[in-house]
């Protein structure tokens, strides 16, 4: 009866035991499995495991002058009982020069550094292991920069700030700026964050605005109107989705014409210029009919991100545009190419529907080669008419064919040009641009958001109007040198182009401009000044040093000058704070661990620079948002009351409702130096005060 | 007659004596009213709800809270305005001290005329914190005081001074701007009439202090009687 007893007990103590153990790990693989589903774009990294949250997201945008100014805040959180690593991968805008990276460590804003990539991650590595603070950004690949913060504590919250400029996209009268957030990184991930998601855009322009919308988030937006010529758009959700880039496009009341120029100089260093150049009624000639070959990618990466749907309907929308004397022509490819008509076909209405059901039945499949395809258009050039070729790719080719893509380049027709237009974040932009510009063509790029409408009919528009070929510009005075793109691109109407360079001699100086717009010799002249002291503009100076990376960068594809370029590129990275394939930004602890590793805190002295202009400009901003907000309500004349206080007249009570008055008396500085100086001459005089008894 | 000059020889010094104890009792309440007045303004500004308890509110005062009146020169709109008033009253308050009774009379006198002048001069001030009131009278007080006692040039001097301040508080009043940087909080203005309140009360009470030191002192009756014997 006892042993029955013990082993009834034992039996029940066992039988417990492996209840529990089965409810614990249920209760395990429940939370992997939600923290799993919940990993977004943030993952932890480095074998921790774990799991992050990203619970704050907001960037502010600054437009002026064409140069977009954006800086992204976040806050992550970790979830776990366990400190881990944070690797956060984001896509990058077109154009855009990743130039700061800050950490918050002990509440204070630590600003990186940028230095030789291999040496960045030494140093990260090295503080890791000594389980200090450590934060370091990466340029992974043309596209993509990659964020690496260690350690976040348990429970803990990591907020981090990046800033990048860039240049915006022009057509015409429509400028598109566009936030990118979609990135194709895992499959059934959801990229949301948890708390706020807020992205608010000042655009402020010398050419009145006219019109303001979002294409990607429609009525999301609340856009104000403070100014013909500043537009302040606001976006702020709980839970913001991640995986769909932000929009935005402005339109201005003309097309911005003729030669702009902005300049950057501090105390003895030579200045920086930007110069704008965009075509005005010189190029409004007639447009003769053209050729068009079309040349669609449709390799097994297109299918990703919908990219060979948008550049499907694209060229629907192209086609759609073109006339009855344009002929056209469709060629699809992955491994090999593949053709519509077999030849150039006039743009009725019968061959523009066989094109689109042509379109419609393509599938995106295999590999990508690039070079048959584009030798197959050149077969179609007419020596009478120009041709040009429209390609649709992501650009996903391997490195030994982009060497064959660029001899076949060079082997192209004469009145052959190359347009290369790029769909979605996961775009080889280097390589299209490269392909465009050393044909005289152009590069675009398409947001799966944005208005691809719009952007076909600008693409058009500028391949209509005859343009300015064969553009030279030369300066005569200020000391000009070091001048980027060395080669300039062909003028289209309505797309600027925009040149930087350096200058030693403050003054007066001559801009003198020659092209060729269809065989005829074209020739214009600027006065311009060369300020001596300048500095509202700071990020020209970063932009001028982004394109001159971007140069060398393409020169490093040659061998022989490989080290060099290289060297260059780290020198012109650590100097201009420029993050780049071969540089990184580093950010420690403190101060001193950055004179530990005798890291000179360029970055924050120039970091310091742009805040300073950033302010005056966001505080022009203000002063435009109140004045604009003095516009509103009654004027004085319509029986208000005095000037300076808003008052709402209530109908029913005729209650005034206004707002209150608090006033102060400060002693001000005057006082404070008028009592201090009587102090001083009491204290000299103090001494017979002081004499007492006999 | 050796026992009477002897008695009179101990009655200067005891004269002396009593006079430096006076000076040096009297030396005690002028600093403990300074700093009196400093920390109360440093724990009121530590309390929202005493700020708010004792701030000038119109609207309280016409209920008739009337203290606000006189504690709205405790209360301040932020720590850099309760420095540089407190630095200022404690410094004018130092170089004041061999008149302490009469600028006593007037620190309390301004702190309530300016609450006054606030709720009629400035009529549609709905809050007001602040001591420069009260400071522009004692340096009214001190530079009149010190004009009194100065020859030429220096009493010139002094008399300027306080000219150029009340010629700046009529600019204030006239502009409802400050001629220089304040360091109050943006959305709060500048109330010139608290300031010329401060400058009347304060050249009042440096003349009524100047015909009370006119007057003789008993300390001199006292010798004469003492002589007589």
């Amino acid at each position: 009866m006892y042993l029955r007893e013990k082993m009834s007990r034992t039996l029940t103590v066992r039988v417990m035991a492996a209840a529990a153990v089965v409810s614990g790990a249920l209760v395990v693989m429940t939370a992997v499995a939600r923290h799993a589903a919940g990993a977004g774009l943030l993952i932890a990294d480095g074998g921790f495991g774990g799991v992050l949250e990203i619970e704050s997201h907001t960037a502010e945008v600054t437009i002026n002058n064409g140069i977009a100014v954006t800086e992204v805040t976040q806050v992550f959180r970790n979830t776990e009982n366990r400190q881990v690593e944070a690797l956060y991968t984001f896509p990058v805008p077109k154009g855009a020069s990743v130039a700061d990276f800050s950490m918050w460590i002990n509440g204070k804003e630590m600003i990186g550094e940028v230095l030789e990539r291999k040496r960045a991650r030494q140093i990260y590595n090295s503080y890791k292991r000594r389980n200090q603070d450590p934060g370091l950004l990466e340029q992974v690949d043309y596209k993509t920069f990659e964020m690496r913060i260690f350690p976040i504590a348990p429970r803990g919250k990591q907020k981090v700030r990046i800033r990048y400029y860039q240049e915006l996209d022009c057509d015409k009268d429509w400028v598109t700026y566009v936030y990118p957030l979609s990135t194709a990184s895992r499959r059934g991930l959801v990229s949301k964050t948890k708390g706020r998601f807020a992205l608010t855009l000042h655009a402020k322009s010398e050419v009145p605005i006219v019109a303001m919308e979002s294409p990607s988030h429609h009525d999301d937006f609340v856009i104000a109107a403070h100014d013909d010529s500043y537009y302040q758009a606001s976006l702020e959700t709980d839970g913001g989705d991640l995986n769909r880039d932000v929009v935005l496009a402005y339109r201005l009341s003309r097309p911005q014409t003729g030669l702009d120029m902005i300049y950057s100089k501090t105390g003895d260093d030579d200045g920086y210029f930007c110069l704008t150049l965009t075509a005005g009624e010189e190029l409004a000639g007639e447009s003769d009919p053209m050729d068009y070959v079309f040349i669609l990618d449709i390799s097994g990466s297109m299918a990703h991100q919908e990219k060979l749907k948008i550049s499907r309907d694209c060229i629907g929308a192209f086609i759609g545009e073109l006339g009855k004397d344009d002929r056209f022509e469709i060629i699809t490819f992955n491994v090999t190419p593949g053709t519509l008509f077999n030849s150039l076909e006039r743009g009725v209405s019968e061959t523009k529907k066989r094109a689109t059901e042509f379109l419609g039945s393509r599938r995106a499949a295999g590999g990508t080669v690039l070079r048959p395809a584009l030798m197959t258009a050149y077969r179609y050039s007419d020596p009478d008419r120009p041709l040009n070729i429209v390609v649709f790719s992501d650009g996903m080719t391997e490195q030994g064919n982009r060497k064959e893509l660029m001899a076949a380049l060079r082997e192209r027709p004469p009145n052959a040009r190359v347009f290369c237009i790029g769909v979605g974040n996961e775009v080889n932009r280097r390589l299209l641009s490269r392909l465009a510009e050393d044909s005289g063509g152009l590069a675009a790029y398409l947001s799966r958001q944005e208005s691809f409408v719009r952007k076909a009919k600008a693409f058009r528009r500028k391949l209509m109007k005859p343009a300015l070929t064969n553009v030279k510009i030369s300066f005569d005075g200020g000391g000009v040198y070091d001048i980027e793109p060395r080669t300039l691109p062909s003028l289209y109407h309505g797309t600027p182009v925009r040149l930087y360079g350096r200058y030693r001699r403050p003054g007066r100086a001559k801009v003198k401009i020659k092209a060729e717009i269809n065989g005829a010799e074209f020739k214009n002249e600027f006065d311009v000044v060369f300020p001596k002291d300048e500095g509202g503009n700071p990020e020209i100076e970063r932009m001028w040093a982004w394109r001159k990376v971007q140069r060398l960068l393409r020169d490093s594809d040659d061998p022989d000058m490989r080290q060099e370029v290289l060297d260059e590129v780290v020198r012109l990275g650590e100097a201009y704070s420029i993050a780049t394939e071969h540089t990184a930004f580093i950010v420690l602890e403190n101060d001193a661990e950055y004179k530990r590793w005798k890291i000179r805190r360029r970055n924050a002295l120039r970091v310091g620079r742009d805040v300073a202009s950033r302010k005056s400009l966001l505080k022009q901003l203000e002063r435009m948002r109140s004045e604009s907000l003095s516009r509103l309500g009654p004027s004085i004349e319509d029986g208000g009351v005095a000037a300076g206080r808003p008052v709402l007249t209530l109908p029913d009570t005729g209650w005034k409702l206004r707002f209150p008055r608090q006033g102060g008396g400060p002693v001000g500085p005057v006082v404070l130096l008028l009592v201090g100086v009587l102090a001083t001459v009491r204290v000299f005089r103090r001494r017979k005060d002081r004499a007492c008894g006999p | 007659m050796r026992t009477v000059a002897t008695g009179i020889m101990d009655s200067r010094n005891d004269e002396r004596k009593s006079a430096c104890l006076v000076k040096q009792c009297a030396r005690w309440p002028r600093f403990a009213v300074a700093t009196a007045v400093v920390l109360t303004t440093a724990l009121v500004q530590l309390q929202p709800t005493a700020q708010l308890a004792l701030e000038f509110d119109r609207h309280a005062i016409q209920t008739g809270q009337w203290w606000r009146l006189l504690t709205c020169s405790l209360t301040h709109w932020s720590w850099a305005h309760l420095a540089g008033d407190a630095a200022v009253f404690a410094a004018l308050w130092w170089l004041g001290q061999g008149r302490s009774r009469w600028m006593l009379v007037t620190a309390l006198t301004s702190a309530v005329a300016v609450g006054i002048a606030v709720y009629v001069g400035a009529g549609d001030m709905d809050a007001y914190r602040g001591m420069s009131g009260v400071n522009y009278a004692l340096l009214s007080y001190v530079l009149i005081t010190l004009a009194a006692g100065a020859q030429g040039i220096s009493k010139i001097g002094y008399l300027g001074v306080v000219a150029a301040v009340a010629v700046k508080t009529t600019y204030e009043i006239g502009t409802g701007d400050s001629l220089f940087a304040t360091g109050l909080p943006a959305a709060i203005e500048v109330v010139g009439v608290s300031h010329a309140a401060g400058i009347v009360v304060g050249t009042l009470g440096a003349l009524s202090a100047w015909h009370s030191a006119r007057r003789p002192s008993k300390h001199a009756r006292v010798k004469g009687m003492g002589s007589a014997s």
